[in-house]
């Protein structure tokens, strides 16, 4: 029995050690390796941007406008930091870890139908948990429901926990300096492919309370004198009511049914590359005309 | 209880600690001990089903006792009726009921009459389909004088609900399982140490292997119609690799845990993708099913001297059966066919009892072994898209595509990880062919500690623990 006992004890202590060492080797990937995250490239940069503009959301962001495009007809200079999945939990830790580390004197949120969470996205808290271990980041996530303290302290769970997306092949790639070329884009990434159906887009719920969390926003702006702006981006022949924005959130554009043509949308709630060059001049036109 | 959950991790050692430590002084106290611990085990997914197997086992208790003192043909044969009665009963209500119903309709249906049927919402009770034939085997053995009936209760309870193969196996023979009851257990370091080991390599399997196949498996056939050929061919061997996986980790995990209280259960899978011919391969794949239905299905449907018709069409009566066993589905069946059209063929052409492991002198296997393997392993996979499949026209459809024979490599866009499954799927393959001669792969001597302790790495990195998946034979 006690060998068995050793043996089991060997194996249990090489599983720890095991989960120390693998938690090290991820954390310094994503701390080092090639940009894999826009959270990645923000914590990465060489100098203290400023900016005239960021954009942020979620994938309908992130598919939709083209920085680069605004630079070349006004001059003006932003990223677009959309992710996938991120909601306003997100968005607003994306906008104090940019503003450790830059300026900006204008953001535009996407807002839609997912207004109304008021959690971590289950998905869009994943790119940041590499980062758990920072006070700031994780005090962010403990104030709401979650395993956040267990993110922290058991090592690696974070990474076996949200393996698909955090796992082994990310850590691969970030090593092996396959990294997105966020900089040159300035945060654009393409989506190509073409709508193939003709059905509309319906929402689960319509939109009738309001969401304290983006107050907060308005409000943590304000302090930081920072302009906000809110807009809807395009859909294919959206079918939700989400008029309530209006009167929930100041300075805010629905460009929902802005853009009807099925040819540039890759599904029915995101815009391809040609969808979001056309969105992008909607957007200029909206926002960064002389008028304006 | 799953076996990759933190309860069973927590379960196991407990269990074990009382098993050796509290109640190790005689048989009867760690008898009473396994039968409360495998209730626990099969409570914690929902205790009202706890009824069906204590229906079981009294019922079969009885009917084995009733057998040894009852001489008359006539009456034994009754007796023999009432077990099979409760226990297919019971399996074809939670199991068939609204199978059979659904038929009933079509066929009505098909003559012009319609009607509506009562479905039944009913939950299938995990493992019923292995614990009742581990029961009938009981009584049919007793029945055919093969095995004494046991008076004792509690070690037919512990027999009947052992809880590491309870739910999904391997489905074993009162004849090797019971007596095991009666003997004295004694701990064993080394056999306890290949327990561990065996837990290990099924956890690999069930984590690494079959949880990793089954994202990319769910994705391929839920948008098959939209996939390349290359994709849908990729999809069908992810699937063979996931049902493999998982179903061979669970019986090595059952059959390690086993081990750690002194239990021997039966080898479950030996190597089946290495098969040369489909006799070989069935010797090989889910071995505790298909000898019980060869033992008590197939001996009794084919006769003393069958004509070699008679044989074809036993063969398919078993085999469609052992479908129907899987599933209450067309799709099922259809499997269990297109199984049988596989082994038939075999009966008319002679060909090599093998006996002996592939490749068992050299490393490499032979040009003609690698064939004959390559045939059996592809036409398997064919053959499973009927077992995936949710409908029959699905099953066909994806058939169809995958013919179309078209290479569209954009598909690693759109699927990120579509491809990510095969080097995992290629390190099973290899570290099984370098293993091919043992039980399970670390069943060695040579770095024993090293080779576990990397296996254990392999789980920490490549496992998947997105969500707890529960084992696929569960639904069977």
């Amino acid at each position: 029995m006690k060998r068995f006992l050793t043996y089991t004890c060997i194996l249990l202590s090489a599983l720890v050690l095991g989960a120390v060492v693998a938690d090290a080797v991820y954390t310094y990937s994503y701390h080092n390796g090639a940009h894999r995250s826009k959270i990645m490239w923000l914590r990465d940069f060489d100098h203290a941007p400023e900016l005239d503009f960021l954009v942020l959301g979620s994938s309908r962001t992130n598919y939709s406008i083209k920085p680069n495009i605004i630079a070349d007809r006004t001059g003006q200079q932003g990223y677009n930091l959309g992710m996938n999945s991120c909601s306003i939990v997100e968005i607003r830790l994306l906008l104090a870890e940019f503003l450790k580390r830059g300026t900006v004197n204008t953001v535009f949120v996407q807002v839609d139908d997912q207004y109304k969470q008021d959690y971590p996205d289950p998905i869009g808290e994943v790119a940041w948990m590499p980062f758990i271990r920072e006070d700031a980041i994780y005090e962010h996530f403990n104030a709401f429901e979650g395993p956040y303290a267990t993110y922290k302290w058991v090592p690696f769970y974070r990474y076996q926990k949200f393996g698909a997306r955090l796992g082994f092949r990310e850590v691969a790639s970030a090593m092996l300096g396959t990294g997105y070329d966020y900089a040159n884009t300035k945060g654009y990434m393409p989506r190509y492919g073409m709508l193939n159906e003709e059905k509309p887009f319906i929402p689960d719920v319509p939109i009738e309370t309001e969401n304290e969390l983006y107050e907060e926003l308005i409000a943590f702006c304000k302090t930081n004198s920072i302009e906000i702006h809110f807009f809807t981006a395009p859909y294919y022949k959206f079918k939700g009511d989400i008029g309530k924005l209006e009167t929930f959130l100041p300075n805010y554009t629905n460009f929902s049914d802005s853009i009807p043509i099925r040819k540039l949308f890759s599904d029915q709630t995101h815009l391809n590359d040609d969808g979001a060059k056309k969105f992008t001049e909607i957007f200029i036109e909206t926002y960064f005309s002389e008028s304006q | 209880m799953l076996f990759n959950s933190l309860d069973f991790a927590i379960f196991l050692p407990v269990v074990f600690i009382l098993y050796w430590f509290v109640f190790h002084k005689n048989i009867k106290s760690q008898n009473t001990l396994l039968v409360v611990a495998s209730y626990v085990f099969y409570g914690w997914w929902d205790w009202r089903f706890l009824f069906l197997i204590l229906l079981s086992t009294v019922v079969d208790y009885g009917v084995g006792l009733a057998l040894a003192r009852q001489q008359k043909k006539v009456r034994r044969k009754l007796l023999l009726l009432l077990s099979i009665l409760v226990n297919i009963g019971l399996l074809s209500f939670f199991k068939y009921y609204n199978f059979f119903l659904d038929s009933f309709v079509t066929t009505f249906s098909f003559f012009g009459n319609s009607f509506e049927a009562n479905r039944l919402s009913i939950i299938l009770p995990v493992g019923i389909s292995f614990y009742t034939f581990q029961t009938l085997s009981y009584t049919i053995d007793v029945y055919r004088e093969r095995l004494k009936p046991t008076t004792n209760f509690v070690a037919f309870m512990a027999f009947v609900s052992f809880f590491p193969q309870l739910v999904a196996g391997p489905i074993e023979r009162a004849k090797s399982l019971l007596p095991q009851f009666f003997r004295k257990r004694s701990f064993n370091t080394d056999n306890a140490i290949i327990g561990i080991k065996q837990i290990v390599w099924g956890l690999f399997k069930k984590l690494v292997i079959a949880d990793t196949c089954a994202q990319y498996v769910n994705d391929i056939f839920a948008n098959y119609q939209d996939v390349s050929s290359t994709t849908l061919v990729l999809g069908l061997i992810y699937f063979v690799f996931q049902v493999y996986g998982d179903f061979s980790g669970y019986s090595d995990i059952a059959i390690g845990t086993a081990r750690l209280f002194d239990f021997k259960l039966m080898v479950n899978f030996k190597y089946p993708f290495f098969s040369r011919s489909y006799r070989e391969f069935w010797q090989r794949w889910h071995i505790s099913l298909f000898s019980w239905f060869r033992d008590y299905v197939y001996a009794n449907v084919r006769g003393k001297r069958p004509s070699q018709l008679w044989r074809v069409i036993s063969i398919s009566i078993v085999f469609v059966l052992c479908g129907l066993w899987h599933g209450a589905t067309i799709n099922f069946m259809i499997w269990g066919f297109v199984c049988a059209l596989l082994y038939i063929p075999e009966l008319f052409i002679k060909t090599k009892t093998h006996t002996r492991v592939v490749a068992q002198k050299s490393f490499f296997p032979s040009l003609s072994e690698l064939l004959a393997m390559g045939y059996v392993f592809g036409t398997f996979c064919l053959g499973a898209v009927f077992f995936r499949a949710e409908t029959v026209s699905q099953a066909i459809a994806y058939l169809k595509r995958m013919g179309k024979f078209s290479h569209e490599f954009n598909l690693l866009g759109i699927y990120r990880y579509a491809y990510e499954a095969l080097p995992l799927v290629v390190l099973l393959v290899l570290i099984e062919w370098s293993g091919r001669k043992k039980e399970f792969p670390l069943y060695s001597e040579k770095m024993e500690l090293v080779k576990t302790i990397g296996v254990i790495m392999a789980i920490v990195i490549w496992g998947n623990f997105d969500e707890m998946k529960q084992f696929f034979y569960f639904q069977f």
